[in-house]
């Protein structure tokens, strides 16, 4: 069994001032491969919080603006953000496991006791301090979306009809289409359900065309959240409205 | 006997009793459903339509990384398959005109017409399941394997979740040797010198003359990876490569896809019923139950081929064969691995080895690879018998089913071709030379590369040779005297390639002379830029030849090449190939 004082559940936005803080002293175990995917691979181009942000914070969208990823009004350029917050991590100085997935985390009289399985090599368990998960878990309030990227046409509207709404990225005819789903809709399912909306709803399309679709869910809630449950802190990156403000939220957390 | 899961702790295989209670039962269940996989599981779906099928995968979309990798385009590979079909509903998806589709400049080239972005590919491989009934969870990672003894009957998987388990007459391990590691089966590891395996490479989309277009960079040099490295190469690749680390002024240059993993160009293969390898080939070796023909040239991306096989060293540099690729006949033991009973593979891990791994990798052939696997597993749970019956008694079924889909297709057995010269939708097969007075006129020029393979496949002559192969060292040898510099040389190398000592004393003759290269262009510019023009370089092949023969005579003359630090390339590679002792 290996010690460590942080687990963090998530290369998140949100998690990268964490690790940031706590550099060697804590793992940040991602499922998929890649930072920021909650924003970045899920197409959510939300207008950036662009004011009263952290020195932290105010760095990173001083990266995004100087390599145009994002403009001034927010406008960005959000299959980008990944390798922005990426190089973050690498800078923390966290160890990092991706591909990876945490199995179960058991609250013992020695700290957490958690259970992370890779496929090179299985099983491993880490006795914990504290575990912080990022993600977004089904006892939360959320709703569920799939993006899908368009081109082509700078002429469109940005909208917002209930189960489908438009968001304008960094470039003229950059536009995300994204549909709010059901919880258990898988990324195929998910792909149908927008290609027969797209077929259905060609007027509101102009001359655009799809030339990308997200590789994970984005997320709407109500609110942030912070609560402890089972020994684990939940913080949901995806809680956060966009990705600057979930990197703001992160530097606020108190460890 | 009772049920047991496998699996991995701390890299260890460990295993306990499992209760016999699945969540969910199936005829076969496809783990990963990649490029591979993906047909697997169609392919098995379509033997009867009775065949149920359950697909796993760690990703969110099936595909692989021709649809989550951003690696859309295709360049090689042998024609024919089930895989035919995915790609009719593409090019229906692409009629819709709702998509930017992926198709390049080089329009005389029909390999790239059958490219298609992620949302194309994803949305038809959803469609095509839908349409075979196939039932597939994402984004779950199987953790453990159920077995009856040695027969593998089912998985275990978590999807981030819940632990579910899936029961199967037949498991494929799509994904890359994953149920294979949980196991414990062996693999056969990377290249000999230092077991490493072939590099990472980031893909994304970009635009290119308003089509789509997956760009790639490497990510990594030859590696074995921990986990934690291949984080931080991850990582790293996302924050560095080119095609991620720029300025985004330019509305023409921006990402339209983000691969969701990185491609691995070789993930080691496993040990299966038969291995059959790259220098097998060489030496003559021919499967006479092929079930799939691949095409492909060996990987030119590598960047220190002084630490390759021999075979690969073979091949690429003492016969000069980078702008030629070769079709291999692959049989169905190559999809069983050893140890395990009631488990396929399908993809690049099959039983190949490091060199085959690197020329049986393009997507239409690892698609046969999934469908042979595919349908091997159906024929073994319909029928109720085991996957290596398949392969021996129900072997003509087998052939019979994969011919007519156009999986196995003779046709497709074109030797050795000329990648400069295009043979309809597929590159021209080369003659190699079949007399004496054929090999001499190519031995005596700097287009020795033919010659130089006929020699090396001095077993495999075929009933059309008439070379000796009893006396072909000595007609080699008898060229040592030639006053003609390039058959003389030539000569020696081919000697070399047959490890005659006779072949010495023109080899330190070249190392004691000047490093010459010969540069020449390929009359027919037709498609591949890195091909067009070939170098002969014999000083580089004598450094290789004369350090494999240890002789202790050449420890001098080979340190005098080895020391070599200046700024000229050919003499640099050179230098290195002197310095590797075997």
């Amino acid at each position: 069994m290996k010690r460590i004082n942080t687990i963090i559940i998530g290369a998140t936005a949100l998690a990268c001032p964490l690790a940031a803080s706590l550099g060697g002293e804590c793992i940040v175990v991602e499922r998929g491969f890649a930072a920021g995917a909650e924003f970045s691979s899920a197409m959510d181009a939300s207008r950036l919080k662009t004011q009263e942000l952290s020195k932290y914070s105010a760095d990173i969208l001083a990266e995004l603006k100087e390599r145009r990823i994002a403009d001034d009004s927010g406008n960005v350029h959000i299959l980008a953000v990944g390798g922005v917050l990426a190089s973050r991590y690498l800078d923390s100085g966290c160890k990092l496991l991706l591909g990876a997935s945490v199995m179960s985390v058991e609250s013992t009289s020695d700290g957490l006791l958690t259970t992370i399985f890779t496929p090179e090599e299985g099983y491993t368990q880490y006795l914990a301090a504290n575990v912080i998960d990022t993600n977004v878990h089904d006892f939360m309030g959320y709703t569920k979306t799939f993006g899908v990227l368009l081109a082509l046409d700078s002429s469109l509207a940005e909208f917002n009809d209930g189960e489908v709404f438009m968001q304008k990225g960094r470039f003229d005819d950059e536009y995300i289409l994204r549909f709010r789903v059901a919880r258990d809709t898988t990324i195929p399912e998910a792909e149908k359900l927008a290609d027969e909306w797209m077929a259905a709803n060609k007027a509101k399309l102009g001359t655009s065309k799809a030339a990308g679709i997200a590789l994970e869910f984005g997320y709407e809630f109500e609110s942030t959240i912070d609560i402890m449950r089972g020994g684990v802190r939940y913080i949901p990156s995806a809680a956060y409205g966009d990705v600057m403000s979930a990197i703001e939220g992160g530097t606020a957390v108190c460890l | 006997m009772s049920l047991m899961r496998r699996t991995l702790v701390d890299g260890k295989s460990v295993s306990c009793d499992f209760d016999g209670s699945f969540d969910y039962s199936c005829d076969v269940c496809v783990v990963g459903l990649g490029t591979a996989g993906a047909i697997s599981a169609i392919a098995a779906a379509n033997f009867t339509r009775d065949v149920h099928v359950i697909g796993i995968d760690s990703a969110p979309i099936a595909g692989g990384v021709a649809v989550a990798g951003c690696v859309w385009d295709y360049y090689f590979g042998a024609n024919g398959g089930v895989y035919t079909e995915l790609n009719d509903i593409c090019d229906e998806i692409v009629a819709t005109d709702r998509y930017i589709n992926s198709t390049v400049s080089d329009k005389s080239n029909p390999q790239h017409k059958r490219s298609y972005t992620t949302p194309i590919r994803g949305l038809a491989l959803a469609h095509a399941f839908e349409r075979y009934n196939i039932e597939a969870f994402y984004s779950s990672v199987v953790t453990d394997v159920i077995t009856d003894g040695e027969r593998v009957c089912g998985v275990a998987c978590f999807d981030g979740k819940r632990s579910f388990t899936v029961g199967a007459k037949v498991v494929i391990d799509g994904a890359e040797g994953a149920v294979c590691r949980l196991l414990g089966l062996r693999d056969l590891g990377g290249r000999r010198s230092d077991n490493k395996s072939a590099r990472f490479s980031r893909t994304v989309g970009t635009m290119y003359k308003g089509n789509l277009l997956g760009k790639w960079q490497f990510c990594s040099d030859y590696a074995n990876t921990t986990p934690a490295e291949a984080a931080e190469l991850t990582f790293k690749a996302a924050a560095e490569a080119p095609c991620l680390a720029r300025d985004y002024s330019d509305p023409n240059i921006r990402l339209y896809s983000v691969g969701w993993e990185m491609g691995r160009r070789e993930v080691p293969c496993i040990e299966t019923e038969r291995v059959y390898t790259f220098a097998d080939y060489l030496a003559g070796n021919r499967p006479d139950n092929a079930i799939f023909y691949s095409f492909s040239p060996l990987d030119n991306a590598n960047p220190d081929i002084w630490n390759e096989d021999e075979e690969f060293q073979d091949w690429q540099l003492l016969c000069g064969m980078h702008a030629h690729g070769v079709s291999v006949g692959i049989p169905p033991e190559c999809l069983i691995p050893r140890g395990a009973d009631g488990l396929l593979l399908a993809g690049k891990h099959i039983g190949m080895g490091h060199t085959m791994t690197s020329t049986v990798r393009m997507r239409t052939d690892i698609e046969k690879c999934g469908e042979a696997a595919g349908v091997m597993a159906a024929m073994a749970a319909t029928y109720d018998c085991s996957v290596r019956a398949v392969a021996g008694e129900h072997f003509d079924t087998l052939r019979q089913i994969l011919t007519a889909s156009g999986c196995y297709n003779v046709e497709n057995d074109r030797g050795i071709c000329d990648l400069n010269i295009r043979d309809g939708e597929m590159w021209k097969p080369c003659k190699l030379p079949e007399t004496p007075d054929e090999l001499r006129e190519l031995l005596a020029s700097i287009h020795p590369s033919l010659g130089l393979i006929r020699v090396r496949l001095y077993r495999y002559y075929g009933n059309d040779c008439k070379l000796p192969a009893d006396s072909l060292a000595d007609i080699l040898a008898g060229w040592l005297d030639s006053d003609d510099k390039l058959l003389r040389e030539n000569s020696s190398v081919a000697l070399g390639l047959l490890g005659d000592r006779r072949a010495l004393s023109v080899l330190r003759e070249i190392l004691h002379g000047e490093c010459e290269v010969h540069v020449y262009e390929s009359p027919v510019k037709f498609q591949f830029p890195w091909l067009w023009r070939i170098e002969l370089c014999n000083y580089m092949k004598a450094a290789c030849l004369v350090r494999r023969y240890n002789d202790p005579c050449d420890e001098e003359l080979l340190a005098s090449v080895a020391a070599y630090d200046g700024d000229d390339v050919d003499l640099i590679k050179s230098a290195e190939y002197a310095k590797v002792k075997r």
